[in-house]
């Protein structure tokens, strides 16, 4: 069970992180129709996650799914997705890759706005390219951020569970049984609530000891001298 | 000339293949939606239904008091906005202008519970709901809202900006601490209290596991445990599931959209930048 919740996690939070970074690194820019965009993104955000998660059981269907349809376009057999103890897990992370990338981005976005451009002027000047420009300005002045945005995905990660309740039940094979499933599965579905107080406890102690770590760890990767 | 234009064309093919990836699921949902039953199933996959059916949507107020549902959704909004803001405002008051033994202590207090993840409360905090014989009403599914560490923090930060001459000459003029806070504080703290009470429109819209421990009648369901409810037991009818979450997401769409100038104000003025 904590086993699902690694794998999710390393598949959830290098993308997320790419994904939102990309994304609001595209809103920073001064062209027209930036707004409409940020709209646009910010859609799955709103979303009930209940909504969220029957519209991606219904489009990862391995048969009549969307998804699968677009990847024969491109001659890839799809997988069984939400039916396969392989799959399940990843198609759980596109979900809420899809959900959360907005929110992620709008947050990386106050922080690029805080970057004073003089920085790229001075480094444009010094012949640093694109690539450079991205790795040794807008990375270590956007730490900050990007420290926060680890906890909260951390966070946001062990307390997985409308997605799983709704698109695969903890299945198959318990291959996507997560913790906040569990705990509500003892107390309602097996009446133990003793057991399910103690293991709620656990969870927050779990949540706990990362931020800690976190913090800790911070003054390692994490710049705040901008 | 070229190198004008390849800014903008840049910009806006990458930016349109990321809005096209996360459209693309709405995109199924409301064409699912409009399918009839036999179309579903229909190989090769129609992405535009060839004959649109209004099927799911009929079925979805059937088979479901789902009216009701969504009066309830609306309801519990509404009730969770307004305890919500009117006692982290109070609180906020207190925490920002009012001097009294301890407060720094109680307010890191309160601080510290944002810790604290909900997931991690909802046993104890249901089994003394069911205590209170408070399961199955919108009291006990409203009832903690009463409390959001989040909503006294962003208020009392913006109160302490308030100046206390404008304090000072209402206490000059007699007002005590009521009108201060009716006729003074809430006018002026109200960029935060629009961009709270979007939040906690949202949440209480959007949100799943306190309601789905709390409400186990079908009447007294609001909109997620009631989609949730249909695709236990319809799994398979997607156009019907899809119309219901459709009819879902529109009300908090209009909401976001008409408060999203205030939504962006707010949050620069509490020092988040948005």
């Amino acid at each position: 069970m904590l086993r699902n919740t690694l794998f999710f996690i390393a598949m959830y939070l290098p993308l997320i992180l790419a994904a939102s970074i990309s994304a609001a690194m595209l809103l920073n820019r001064p062209y027209r129709g930036v707004a409409v965009y940020r709209v646009l993104f910010y859609i799955p955000v709103l979303t009930s996650w209940v909504a969220g998660a029957l519209i991606f059981k219904s489009i990862l269907s391995p048969e009549y799914g969307g998804v699968n349809d677009i990847l024969r376009i491109f001659g890839i057999p799809g997988p069984g997705w939400l039916y396969d103890a392989k799959w399940a897990m990843p198609g759980i992370v596109l979900a809420s890759i899809w959900k959360d990338m907005g929110f992620f981005a709008l947050i990386f976005l106050g922080g690029l706005q805080g970057i004073d451009t003089d920085c790229y002027e001075a480094a444009k000047i010094d012949g640093a390219g694109v690539w450079q420009r991205f790795w040794h300005i807008t990375l270590p002045l956007l730490s900050p951020i990007t420290f926060f945005v680890i906890v909260i995905c951390l966070i946001f990660s062990f307390q997985l569970f409308p997605q799983v309740m709704i698109m695969t039940d903890g299945g198959p094979i318990g291959a996507t049984q997560v913790m906040v499933e569990r705990i509500y599965r003892y107390a309602f579905s097996y009446y133990k609530m003793g057991y399910a107080s103690a293991f709620s406890f656990i969870l927050f102690a779990i949540i706990f000891v990362f931020t800690y770590l976190q913090l800790k760890l911070q003054k390692k990767w994490v710049h705040y001298d901008a | 000339m070229l190198k004008r234009y390849a800014g903008p064309v840049l910009f806006h093919a990458a930016a349109t293949v990321i809005a096209v990836m996360v459209l693309i699921p709405f995109f199924w949902m409301i064409s699912t939606s409009l399918k009839s039953k036999g179309a579903l199933t229909a190989v090769p996959i129609q992405w535009i239904p060839e004959e649109i059916s209004f099927e799911g949507y009929r079925k979805v107020f059937e088979v479901f008091p789902f009216a009701r549902t969504i009066l309830n959704s609306a309801i519990i909004a509404v009730l969770t906005v307004s305890i919500r803001l009117t006692a982290a405002s109070m609180a906020a008051y207190a925490f920002a202008k009012i001097r009294f033994r301890g407060r720094e202590t109680l307010f890191a207090l309160i601080l510290a519970t944002m810790m604290i993840p909900q997931q991690a409360t909802f046993i104890p905090l249901f089994l003394v709901m069911k205590e209170l014989d408070l399961v199955n009403t919108f009291t006990g599914v409203v009832a903690p809202s009463i409390f959001n560490a989040f909503a006294i923090f962003m208020l009392r930060q913006h109160m302490r900006t308030i100046s206390d001459a404008y304090i000072d000459a209402a206490v000059m003029d007699g007002a005590g601490h009521r009108t201060i806070f009716i006729r003074l504080m809430v006018p002026l703290s109200a960029p935060i209290l629009a961009t709270l009470a979007v939040i906690a429109f949202m949440d209480a819209w959007n949100d799943y596991l306190w309601p789905l421990v709390m409400l186990t009648e079908p009447k007294k369901m609001t909109l997620p445990l009631a989609l949730s409810k249909l695709s236990g037991q319809y799994a398979t009818d997607y156009n019907t599931l899809m119309a219901g979450s459709l009819i879902s997401i529109v009300p908090i769409l209009i909401v976001f959209l008409a408060a999203q100038k205030h939504f962006r104000a707010g949050l620069q003025v509490g020092g988040l930048k948005g």
